[in-house]
């Protein structure tokens, strides 16, 4: 008996596959953004001395 | 003006003599539009070493300096001008707004280096002993101060600028050190981590409030940055081209880094390291792979070595007074040693109360990173934006992750300046102007992945933003003292009233100096001396910073009366306050001692706010053996 060929489970494991590193990478950049805007804010807050940053 | 047009003569010669050094060693750039600022760096290292050995045969002198002058711009004269015509313009593009700005902040900086010196290590010893040996037209023994040995490769560029004029040529020397290293560190990042980064990590970098300070504050700190990555930059060089010649100016460029300071030795060792390194990863042929590490190798050594070798012959410890256990050193003492380890431990742990911290130990040091950006203050007795780097670094470094393109490069430059910053805050002191280097390597590093994680727009209105951070703390400086530095460089305030407004010990000394004949000498009490300022013969007398008077084995005031008449002093200036400190028990000794001394050996002849000057009792004529001992 012939076999029909699957598409859909690899493709869908491909598309797994592509999907996370996205959202991995989107998260990281999130992640990495959110640390530069933090150590801005602090770092000129601590300035105008309305946060202690001790 | 006089001083300015040195400058361009200094600088011209300087350049046309680098550039005869590079060609000599095979080690010019392979680009003619890089000669220039490579050549007028590497001619500053050629400069202060003539410097160094004008001092040591007492030739230290406007005309024998003249004279190698114009040898070194006849032989370097076509060099310097094929270098001067590669320069163009064009290649600024985008860059100009950023090239203004710098422009106006080295202006105000120019402005503010035309007064005299005031605060800082440049009293102390940066610019003091240079003027000494510029007075004396030679190298002064001066054995009563381990200060006189912590001169290196920019001090004797300094000697040289004060031997052609006492005005504002030394510390325009200085200044210029601050505008090589921010060309330097552009051409890096454009060159290796990517095309449009250069302009931004030079202005991220030049606008630094710590940049302005350590500009119009002559020091150390600046010639190892700038050598810093003039030697990465050669080494990446190298990667690319396979050319010996890039591997030689690294070795160069490291060595006159070992020569600026002795952390500086750090920088050599680093970027041997790197190419013993890279080498192994490319598996050269053994004798191809040798000869590089050797051109590297002869060439760090020969550029490295001159400061050291004097101190050798001076004292026996070439990084003299550090390294006591091995190899020793005259007028100095174990337990010299220790009292100095115990007073900077002090002086770390009363500024880091700023921080309400202590001085880091073993893995506190993970937390510099964060003081160094949100406290500055917080490592000497500094304003925070006297020491600022700006938030850049701090923000982007996570985000070298997502660099992809020239990753190798942008992580060898983060790497090493990483690597640079962590072992000098172990090693030996955290501290804001000590890991410069390291941290302009990493801020050149973080401008392409700040780029990356926020876009190309973004990341500009960001380098923006930050620049403009930059120059409003450097604007704190211009409320202070600059408005009297610029009427001072328009003329309209005179130095001396100048420095009558901001320097104590000029008050003091001003009258000091016309109260001691010009054939006497002083003796200078106080803990840390400042001596800029002394025209008479003088001799320090600290109890830190000791050398020949060594108050371990001063038991009275008569010895201590005998030991100055044995040096020939005539009169003795005191820090009045030293005589309460009490800080430990060898200070309070100490104090006892000085306060006994004035009482019973000395004669009052005027006060000036702390300080107070004495004529020694029964002074004698100044003994022969000691007629060079002082300035």
């Amino acid at each position: 008996m012939q076999l029909e060929p699957s598409v859909s489970f690899p493709s869908s494991i491909d598309e797994a596959r592509a999907a996370a590193p996205d959202s991995a990478r989107h998260a990281l950049r999130l992640i990495l953004g959110a640390w530069a805007a933090i150590v801005y804010l602090i770092y000129w807050l601590g300035y105008v001395g309305i946060l202690s940053t001790r | 003006m006089i001083d300015l047009g040195l400058l361009v003569l200094v600088l011209s010669a300087a350049t046309a003599g680098g550039l005869v050094c590079l060609r000599v060693l095979g080690a010019l750039p392979a680009d003619e539009a890089d000669w220039l600022v490579e050549g007028v760096a590497t001619g500053f290292g050629v400069v202060a070493t003539a410097g160094l050995g004008l001092a040591a045969v007492d030739a230290l002198r406007p005309v024998p300096i003249a004279c190698l002058g114009v040898v070194v711009v006849v032989l370097g004269r076509r060099l310097l001008v094929r270098a001067l015509r590669a320069l163009d313009g064009r290649q600024l593009g985008a860059a100009w707004p950023l090239l203004l700005v710098c422009a106006a902040v080295l202006v105000a900086e120019t402005l503010a280096m035309v007064a005299p010196p005031v605060g800082g290590d440049q009293t102390k010893y940066q610019l003091a002993y240079p003027r000494l040996y510029a007075a004396a037209g030679g190298l002064v023994a001066t054995p009563w101060s381990f200060w006189g040995h912590m001169q290196f490769l920019q001090n004797f560029l300094f000697a040289i600028g004060f031997a052609l004029s006492d005005g504002a040529l030394a510390r325009y020397l200085n200044g210029a050190f601050g505008v090589l290293t921010a060309l330097a560190l552009g051409a890096l990042t454009r060159r290796h981590l990517g095309e449009q980064s250069g302009p931004a990590a030079a202005a991220l970098f030049f606008t630094l409030p710590i940049t302005w300070s350590m500009m119009t504050h002559a020091g150390s700190d600046m010639p190892v940055v700038l050598y810093g990555c003039l030697a990465l930059g050669a080494l990446l060089d190298w990667t690319e081209t396979g050319r010996p010649a890039d591997v030689r100016r690294a070795g160069l460029a490291a060595g006159l880094a070992g020569a600026s300071k002795v952390m500086g030795l750090l920088v050599p060792a680093l970027m041997g390291g790197a190419l013993v390194f890279l080498l192994l990863r490319r598996a050269l042929p053994l004798r191809r792979a040798a000869t590089l590490v050797a051109g590297f190798a002869i060439v760090a050594l020969l550029a490295t070595t001159p400061c050291y070798v004097r101190n050798a012959v001076d004292t026996g410890n070439p990084i003299y007074p550090f390294g006591f256990q091995v190899f020793g050193g005259r007028h100095w003492s174990a337990a010299a040693s220790e009292y100095l380890a115990d007073y900077y431990r002090q002086y770390q742990s009363t500024y880091a109360t700023r921080r309400d911290g202590e001085p880091y130990a073993g893995l506190a040091v993970a937390r510099f990173p964060w003081d160094l950006t949100m406290h500055p203050e917080s490592f000497e007795n500094a304003a925070r934006a006297t020491l600022d780097v700006s938030p850049f670094m701090l923000a982007f470094a996570p985000a070298l992750v997502l660099v992809r393109r020239r990753r190798a490069r942008v992580l060898a430059v983060a790497g090493l300046g990483f690597a640079y910053a962590a072992i000098i805050s172990t090693g030996a002191w955290a501290h804001p102007r000590y890991v410069l280097p390291g941290v302009a390597l990493l801020l050149a590093a973080t401008v392409p992945a700040a780029s990356l994680l926020l876009g190309r727009r973004l990341a500009a209105a960001v380098v923006v933003l930050t620049i403009a951070g930059n120059l409003m703390l450097i604007s704190r400086y211009l409320g202070t003292m600059w408005p009297d530095q610029v009427r001072v460089a328009v003329g309209r305030l005179a130095p001396g009233e100048f420095l009558r407004r901001y320097s104590p010990r000029y008050a003091f000394w001003e009258r000091a100096n016309v109260a001691v004949p010009p054939t006497g000498r002083v003796l200078v009490l106080e803990k840390i001396p400042h001596p800029y300022y002394i025209e008479r013969p003088f001799v320090l007398g600290s109890y830190l910073e000791q050398g020949l008077i060594d108050y371990r084995a001063i038991e009275s005031t008569a010895a201590l009366a005998e030991a100055a008449r044995d040096l020939g002093v005539s009169h003795v200036a005191v820090d009045l306050s030293s005589f309460s400190a009490a800080g430990d028990p060898f200070e309070a000794s100490v104090g006892r001692l000085w306060r006994g001394f004035i009482t019973a050996e000395c004669d009052p002849v005027l006060r000036e706010g702390e300080y107070g000057l004495y004529a020694l009792h029964a002074a004698r004529a100044a003994v022969p053996g000691a007629e060079r001992l002082d300035g």
